[in-house]
C-alpha cells in the first residue's frame, strides 16, 4: 500500500488565525486529506457534529470558547466524542498538557508548526483511530454474534426441553397397554406440563353425543367427567375441521367475541377462562379432543404449548391404535379358545349322550336275538346279525370319541413322569396281545419328563400296540430310545412291520383315517389321532419315518424343561 | 325283626326311579328271566320318587321298597337329591339304594357315594352284561344279604 493511498480522511482543523489555517489546509490537503475549517469553538462544534470528521485539530487559545472547553463539549456529546483531538499549543508547560489529555485529547502538537511533525502525528492518529473503529466494529459484530448464539442456545434448549418432555410422556403413554391407563396418564402429565388447571379428553362417540373420558382437574374446581354433551355441540363442519387438524386457541373467554353462546354457558359452568383444545386423530378418523383449561386467569398460549399438545396428542393416538389392535386380538384369542374348548366340551357329551340311545339299540337288538333267534328265517337272523354289528361298532366310535375329546377336557397337570415307568405301565396293559403275537419291546435310556403320566401311558401303549397290531410276517419288535436334542427329548417307537408309504405320512394322524383293511386290521382310526393330541397338549411334536414292507418309526418330542 | 327277604312269601318290593322307557322295559324283561318273585314299581322322576317313599299322595298306598335302583339323571329332582332324601330319613335310610346309571364321571361317583349309595354301577351297553348286571343285584341283594323286614 503506498503512502498517498493511505492518507484519506476528514480533518477538522480549528483555529482563530486564518493565516495559520490557510497555511496547515494547503498542507494537509496536498497531502490527500479532505480538510474542514473552523474559526471558533462554537462553529468548531457544530462542523464536527455534521461532519463527523475523522481528526480535529484544535488550537488551545481561541477568543470565547477556548480549545480546552470545546473540547470537553465534543467529548461530551455522544456523535463527538469518539473523534481524536489534537490540540495545538504554544503552550508547553506540563500542567497544561496534563489538563488537555484529561479533557480526552490523544496528542499536543507545537506551534510553529513543523509540517512533517503535524503529517506524521495526523497519520498516527489517524491509523489508531481507524484500528480502533476497527475494534469497535470487531467488538459490536461478536456481541451480535454472541447473542443470537445465545438466542439460538435458547431455542434449541426450549426444544430439548419440548423433546425431553415429549418423550417422558411418550414413554408413560406407550408403557400403558390398557386404553384407560392411556388416558390417564396423558391428562395427569399434560397438565403438569402446562400447569393447567383442567386436562381433558374428550371422547366423540360415533353417535355425534360426546363426554369426557379422562380429567386432571385442581382440586376444587367442578369436574368435567360424566357430563354427557349433546350431537349439537360438535356439528358435522366442526368435527370435519378438527378432523382435519385444527387447533383452538382461547386466550380469554370474557373478550373472545367469536365464542358461541351455547360455548358461554359452558365455559362459565366450569369456570373456564382460557383454552387449547387439539384433535386426536386415530387412522384418519377424529377420536377425540385433548383440552387444556385454564380456570384461574386468561391466558396466552405459546406456539411452544400449542405445538406441544399436538405433538402429545399424535402419540396419544399412536398408543390408542395399538391399544385397540391389542384390545382386538385379546378377544379375537379369547374367543377361539372359548370356541375351542366349546368343541371339546361338544364333542364329549355329544359322544356321552349318543350312549344312551345306542344302548337301547344294542340291548333290544340283542333282547330279539336272544329271544327269537331261529323262529324268524334266516335272512331275519342275518339282519339282526348285521344291526347288532352296526350297533357295536357304533359303541366302540362312540368310545374312541370320547377317548379323543377327554385328551383335552379330563387331562391332569403335569408332574415329574418317568417314561420308563410309563413305557412299562404300557406293557403291562398290553401284556397279552404281546404274549399272543410273541412280541418283543425293548427300551433303554429314558428320561423323566413333565407330563401327564395317565396320558404318557397311553401314547406308548397306542404306538406300541400300533406296531404289533401293523406287524409282518415276522415276530414283531418295538424299540425304544429317547435322546435330548436341544431343549426336547426325542422319543423314537421303532417296529419291524409292514410300513407306510410317505404320501400317508401325515394322514395316519386324522382322526377316523383308516389305510388298510377292516377286517385284516380291526379298528376306527383313533389311536395315532390320540397320540397326537397327547403331544400336543405336552407342547411337542409327532410324525412318522416310514417305507413299505420296512418298518416304520414313530417320533415325538416332549420339552425337556417342561411346557412353559 | 331280621330275616332273609328270599325266606318271605310276599314278593320283595323294588323300587324303579327311571325315565327311559327303554330301560324301564329291558330292567323288566331281565327281572321277568331271574329266579326271585318280586315286583318292580316304578316312578319316572326325582319328585314321584320321593312321594313313593314317603307315602304322599298319589302315593299314599305304595308299599315300603326293600330296594330302590336309582337312576341320577332324572326330571324334576335329581338322583342324587333323591339319594339324599333316602339317606338323611331315619325311616328310610335303611333301605339299600343301588345307583344305576349311563354315567362314568367321576364326581357322580364320589358324590353317590359321599351321599350313603350302597353301591354304583354303570349301566352296560349290550345285553349281555346288562342281564349279568342285574343277576347280580338279585344275587347279591335278593338273595345273599339280610335286610330288615317291615
Amino acid at each position: 500500500m503506498s503512502e498517498d493511498t493511505a492518507n484519506t480522511g476528514t480533518i477538522l482543523v480549528v483555529d482563530d488565525t486564518p493565516t495559520n489555517l490557510e497555511v496547515l489546509f494547503d498542507f494537509l490537503n496536498n497531502a490527500g486529506f479532505k480538510v474542514l475549517f473552523a474559526e471558533d469553538g462554537e462553529s468548531a462544534l457544530e462542523k464536527a457534529h455534521y461532519a463527523a470528521p475523522d481528526l480535529i485539530l484544535l488550537d488551545i487559545l481561541m477568543p470565547g470558547m477556548d480549545g480546552f472547553e470545546t473540547c470537553r463539549r465534543l467529548k461530551g456529546s455522544q456523535s463527538t466524542a469518539a473523534i481524536p483531538v489534537i490540540f495545538l499549543t504554544a503552550l508547553t508547560d506540563t500542567p497544561e498538557k496534563v489538563k488537555g489529555f484529561a479533557l480526552g485529547a490523544v496528542d499536543f502538537i507545537t506551534k510553529p508548526l513543523q509540517y512533517e511533525e503535524v503529517l506524521a502525528r495526523v497519520k498516527t492518529h489517524l491509523r489508531l483511530q481507524a484500528l480502533t473503529q476497527q475494534l469497535q466494529d470487531q467488538n459490536a459484530r461478536l456481541e451480535r454474534e454472541v447473542q443470537e448464539r445465545t438466542q439460538a442456545e435458547a431455542a434449541l434448549r426450549q426444544q430439548n426441553q419440548r423433546s425431553q418432555l415429549l418423550a417422558g410422556v411418550s414413554l408413560k403413554i406407550r408403557q400403558s397397554l390398557q386404553i384407560n391407563d392411556i388416558l390417564q396418564t396423558s391428562v395427569t402429565e399434560v397438565k403438569a406440563i402446562l400447569q393447567a388447571d383442567r386436562v381433558l379428553i374428550y371422547r366423540l362417540w360415533p353417535d355425534g353425543t360426546g363426554s369426557g373420558v379422562a380429567e386432571a382437574v385442581q382440586p376444587g374446581l367442578p369436574e368435567v367427567m360424566g357430563v354427557v354433551f349433546p350431537q349439537e355441540v360438535f356439528p358435522p363442519e366442526s368435527r370435519e375441521q378438527y378432523r382435519q387438524g385444527r387447533v383452538r386457541m382461547l386466550a380469554d373467554a370474557n373478550r373472545d367475541q367469536q365464542v358461541a353462546a351455547c360455548l358461554v354457558d359452558f365455559l362459565r359452568q366450569f369456570w373456564v377462562q382460557a383454552k387449547l383444545v387439539v384433535p386426536i386423530i386415530t387412522q384418519g378418523d377424529l377420536w377425540g379432543l385433548l383440552i387444556a383449561h385454564q380456570c384461574s386467569a386468561p391466558r396466552h398460549w405459546t406456539t411452544f404449548e400449542s405445538e406441544l399438545l399436538q405433538q402429545l396428542a399424535n402419540q396419544m393416538a399412536i398408543a390408542l391404535t395399538q391399544a385397540q389392535l391389542l384390545e382386538q386380538e385379546v378377544l379375537q384369542r379369547q374367543e377361539l379358545a372359548r370356541s375351542n374348548d366349546e368343541l371339546q366340551k361338544f364333542a364329549y357329551v355329544a359322544s356321552h349322550d349318543l350312549q344312551e340311545p345306542l344302548r337301547m339299540v344294542t340291548s333290544y337288538l340283542q333282547l330279539l336275538e336272544r329271544r327269537y333267534k331261529g323262529q324268524l328265517d334266516a335272512d331275519a337272523d342275518d339282519f339282526i346279525q348285521f344291526a347288532v354289528d352296526g350297533a357295536l361298532r357304533m359303541r366302540t366310535l362312540i368310545n374312541d370319541l370320547l377317548t379323543y375329546s377327554r385328551v383335552g377336557t379330563q387331562g391332569r397337570a403335569f408332574e415329574p413322569t418317568s417314561s420308563t415307568q410309563a413305557v412299562e405301565r404300557a406293557i403291562a396293559n398290553l401284556k397279552v396281545a404281546i404274549e399272543e403275537s410273541e412280541a418283543t419291546v425293548t427300551y433303554h435310556g429314558l428320561p423323566q419328563v413333565q407330563a401327564d403320566p395317565t396320558q404318557l401311558t397311553q401314547l406308548f401303549q397306542n404306538l406300541i400296540s400300533n406296531g404289533i397290531k401293523f406287524r409282518s410276517e415276522a415276530p414283531a419288535r418295538v424299540a425304544i430310545e429317547a435322546s435330548q436334542k436341544e431343549d426336547v427329548w426325542l422319543f423314537s417307537v421303532q417296529d419291524n412291520g409292514i410300513g407306510i408309504d410317505p404320501q400317508y405320512a401325515d394322514q395316519i394322524f386324522v382322526i377316523f383315517q383308516r389305510l388298510n383293511n377292516r377286517i385284516a386290521y380291526p379298528g376306527t382310526g383313533i389311536g395315532l389321532a390320540v397320540c397326537k393330541k397327547i403331544v400336543e397338549r405336552h407342547g411337542g411334536k409327532i410324525w412318522v419315518q416310514s417305507k413299505p414292507n420296512q418298518g416304520s418309526t414313530f417320533y415325538f418330542t416332549i420339552p425337556a424343561g417342561g411346557m412353559s | 325283626m331280621v330275616k332273609s327277604v328270599i325266606e318271605s312269601l310276599n314278593p320283595i318290593e323294588i323300587l324303579l326311579v327311571e325315565d327311559n322307557p327303554g330301560d324301564i322295559r329291558l330292567t323288566q324283561e331281565v327281572l321277568k328271566e331271574g329266579q326271585i318273585c318280586n315286583h318292580l314299581n316304578v316312578v319316572d322322576d326325582g319328585e314321584k320318587a320321593i312321594a313313593f317313599l314317603t307315602h304322599t299322595a298319589p302315593y299314599s298306598h305304595a308299599p315300603n321298597p326293600h330296594l330302590v335302583l336309582l337312576d341320577l339323571n332324572l326330571p324334576r329332582r335329581s338322583g342324587l337329591e333323591v339319594l339324599e332324601t333316602i339317606k338323611t330319613n331315619e325311616t328310610l335310610k335303611h333301605i339299600p339304594v343301588i345307583v344305576f346309571t349311563s354315567s362314568h364321571a367321576e364326581e357322580d361317583i364320589m358324590s353317590a357315594y359321599n351321599l350313603h349309595a350302597n353301591c354304583y354301577i354303570t349301566k352296560p351297553i349290550d345285553l349281555e352284561h346288562f342281564t349279568r348286571s342285574i343277576k347280580s343285584i338279585e344275587d347279591f341283594w335278593l338273595s345273599m344279604v339280610e335286610l330288615p323286614s317291615e
